[in-house]
């Protein structure tokens, strides 16, 4: 008798603790963090197929993108809320910001590492650790331009600077926006100088400059070049190439105008061309979206190249089994293809089958002419905090050594809170 | 029971209350002291005193010292303009109206909608292009007068400054009806007998009588808007630059940063300010109160 009530208890606590087999363990429920940028058809798609798989919900929350997204994640890692799993922006940066040996899920012996391209899993390993797993494509950012409207102007990607300006000038004086700038969405702002980075800013400093800059032997207010590029970003407004009340601009207008054929260009990110994808399907983005990198002074200019995301799974958190697992199953080869068919772009794993779009075909191309360079942001471990509002600042009242002193302060300040060697 | 023991009796009925003060005010205020005088960082093991540094990294910066302006320009517009409405509205609605009930409800209703909705309806209505309020100017002719209400720094703080006094306006007016409520129908009478016309009426008999009102409208006005958060962040976010930050929007992008003991040491020379401004205001009033 008290065998048999031994027994009944034990199966009792059994399925109320969940352990495996237990009606409680099929009921998991993940929370996956994505910006409210992304395009989320591949993750749907996805999803549903992993849950008609395990019988596990995942639930997206979609946060602000940008420093937003950032600053949101941090305040749930430190009050202790971790998601199950997130995308967060590529590279070994975000291992230190998240303090990834303390709080992140270490990949650095799975099995996916050996199908990513030698070099995502060199961007992604930090002292042999490997926190974040490469998801989606490595991109650009650069100026996007409506092909359509290109044409009606009779104009081609330009040569140089002076050939981008001319080609704004034309544009306004056809009664286009030469350039939408979504000022008010407030990242989208600072695109402009981060384009500008390899084609005036890198030449100036190279790769010895970055490092310094890294361990804050070099200011960034001490660099010349860079004053110069946002004194371009101030000329452009004050030559009436933004939209009118450009500082209400949002990102949402700049996509919708520019999908109607009313703006000419835009300085955006790689998403850029899945959420016109989106809006205006993929014949638009096929035949009318161009890209082309921030022309020089006396060249074509360099690309922005912006490493792939990545996903993180909080080893602090509720599910982080189930997560890994999730991770894995995203990453099968069918799963990636899903990927790469709803989100065209440069793949980072090597089996992926994908169809580029012209726009990402001009990437390429740039890329095997050598004129390419990673985003200065994926190659710093500090940050251009508040980068948004010191332009806002700038386009409203022209004074670039302020907005440069006010960059500097905050890079500094940053670098300092996360403790990084230098600072 | 001895007289000493009947003296203690009632104290022991405040404990409990004492006890819930201590616990979810007293010991978080003086922790939060505690950690602003330290090195408390996301990115750093272990928590360093390190005394008033970051006090004086506070002050060092141009921000906080910005954000702190706007804080008292946004307090005391909002105060002023919430109770000048408030009070308007009170004493139109006061009146034998035949649908005072309904429009009483009617000025009520914004405040009981969350602020974050009514951001994201005055970001609509603010629009400099298709918003509401460019629509009608150009409408009837002032087209010259449609501005870029959010974006425009010389308007911005402004324009969420008034949208802060259209949803909390309500409030004040039913704190001044309770008040204006109470004052006995006889003064009034009194008055209309003595040939008191209506603005003498109301600064000789209403305006006095309806002090505690005021008081308890200035001071939650004082201390809540001093603590605005929520309208700037979805308004403006604090822009366009720096030209609408406040100081909880400082706090936050501090706190963002994982600098937790100089976003508490900002939090604390916050908790600082309300006091230094409301105590004085309230001493004020409550001493104006016993003089009438």
């Amino acid at each position: 008798m008290l065998k048999k009530s031994r027994t009944f208890l034990g199966l009792v606590l059994a399925i109320a603790l969940g352990l495996p087999g237990s009606v409680a363990a099929e009921k998991v429920t993940l929370t996956f963090v994505i910006p409210n940028t992304t395009n989320t058809t591949a993750y749907e798609q996805i999803f549903a197929a992993y849950k008609a798989k395990t019988g596990a919900e995942v639930e997206i929350q979609a946060l602000p993108p940008g420093e937003d997204y950032g600053r949101l994640l941090l305040t749930r890692f430190n009050t202790g809320d971790y998601p199950d799993l997130f995308e967060m922006d590529p590279g070994t940066k975000q291992y230190t910001k998240f303090r990834g040996d303390e709080t992140l899920f270490d990949w650095a012996k799975d099995p996916i590492l050996s199908r990513l391209t030698a070099s995502t899993r060199e961007f992604q390993t930090l002292g042999g650790h490997v926190y974040g797993i490469a998801w989606g494509s490595t991109g650009a950012y650069g100026v996007y331009y409506n092909k359509a409207v290109f044409k009606a102007l009779g104009k081609a990607p330009p040569a140089n600077y002076a050939e981008f300006l001319d080609i704004a000038k034309a544009a306004k004086a056809a009664g286009y926006i030469p350039i939408y700038e979504a000022a008010k969405t407030g990242w989208p702002l600072q695109v402009f100088s981060l384009i500008g980075w390899p084609s005036y800013v890198d030449p100036a400093i190279g790769d010895t400059g970055v490092q310094k800059l890294e361990r804050n032997q070099l200011r960034l207010n001490q660099i010349p070049e860079l004053k110069n590029l946002l004194a371009r970003q101030y000329d452009l407004s004050k030559k009436g190439f933004y939209q009118d009340s450009f500082l209400a601009g949002t990102y949402e207008e700049q996509q919708e105008l520019f999908g109607q054929g009313r703006v000419a260009m835009v300085a955006q990110i790689p998403v850029f061309i899945s959420a016109m994808e989106q809006k205006f399907g993929k014949q638009f983005v096929t035949d009318n979206l161009g890209w082309f990198p921030l022309p020089s002074d006396k060249g074509k200019g360099v690309a922005t190249l912006s490493p792939a995301s990545q996903i993180l799974v909080p080893r602090l958190g509720k599910n982080v089994k189930a997560a890994t697992d999730l991770v894995r199953f995203m990453t099968e080869k069918a799963n990636v293809d899903i990927l790469y068919k709803t989100i065209p772009g440069i793949p980072v794993y090597n089996d992926a089958a994908v169809a580029l779009y012209p726009a990402q075909e001009d990437v390429l191309a740039c890329v095997k002419e050598g004129r390419a360079k990673i985003n200065m942001q994926n190659r710093l471990s500090s940050s251009l905090t508040d980068y948004p509002k010191i332009l806002q600042a700038l386009l409203m009242d022209g004074d670039v050594d302020k907005a440069l002193a006010t960059l500097d302060e905050n890079y500094r300040k940053t670098g300092k809170a996360r403790v990084l060697p230098g600072f | 029971m001895t007289r000493n023991k009947r003296g203690n009796y009632p104290y022991a009925f405040l404990i409990p209350a004492l006890a819930i003060f201590g616990i979810l005010f007293l010991a978080p205020t003086l922790t939060g002291f505690y950690y602003s005088l330290t090195d408390w960082n996301i990115n750093k093991k272990g928590i360093n005193f390190i005394g008033l540094q970051n006090f004086r990294e506070l002050f060092a910066d141009h921000k906080l010292i910005a954000a702190f302006w706007h804080t008292i320009v946004y307090s005391i517009s909002v105060t002023v303009l919430r109770n000048l409405a408030g009070l308007a509205l009170a004493l139109m609605l006061n009146e034998s109206l035949k649908l005072k009930n309904l429009f009483r409800t009617v000025f009520f209703l914004p405040y009981v909608i969350s602020p974050i909705v009514i951001g994201y309806l005055f970001t609509a209505i603010y629009n400099p292009g298709h918003g509401l309020i460019n629509v009608a100017l150009r409408a009837i002719g002032l087209g010259a007068l449609a501005g870029d209400w959010l974006n425009d720094p010389a308007l911005a703080l402004a324009s969420t400054i008034m949208v802060d006094v259209w949803r909390t306006s309500g409030f004040a007016m039913v704190i001044y009806l309770a008040g204006l409520q109470a004052i006995p129908v006889e003064l009034y009478e009194s008055a209309s007998i003595d040939g008191s016309r209506y603005w003498t009426t109301f600064g000789r008999i209403v305006f006095p009588l309806i002090a505690p009102s005021l008081t308890i409208n200035l001071v939650l006005s004082l201390i809540g808007t001093m603590k605005v958060f929520v309208m700037i962040l979805v308004l403006t976010n604090g822009g366009p630059g720096y030209t609408t930050e406040v100081l909880n929007t400082y706090i936050m992008s501090a706190f963002s940063l994982g600098l937790y003991g100089q976003g508490t040491a900002a939090n604390i020379l916050l908790i600082a300010v309300i006091m230094l401004i409301c105590f004085p205001v309230l001493t004020f009033l409550q001493k104006r109160e016993v003089a009438l």
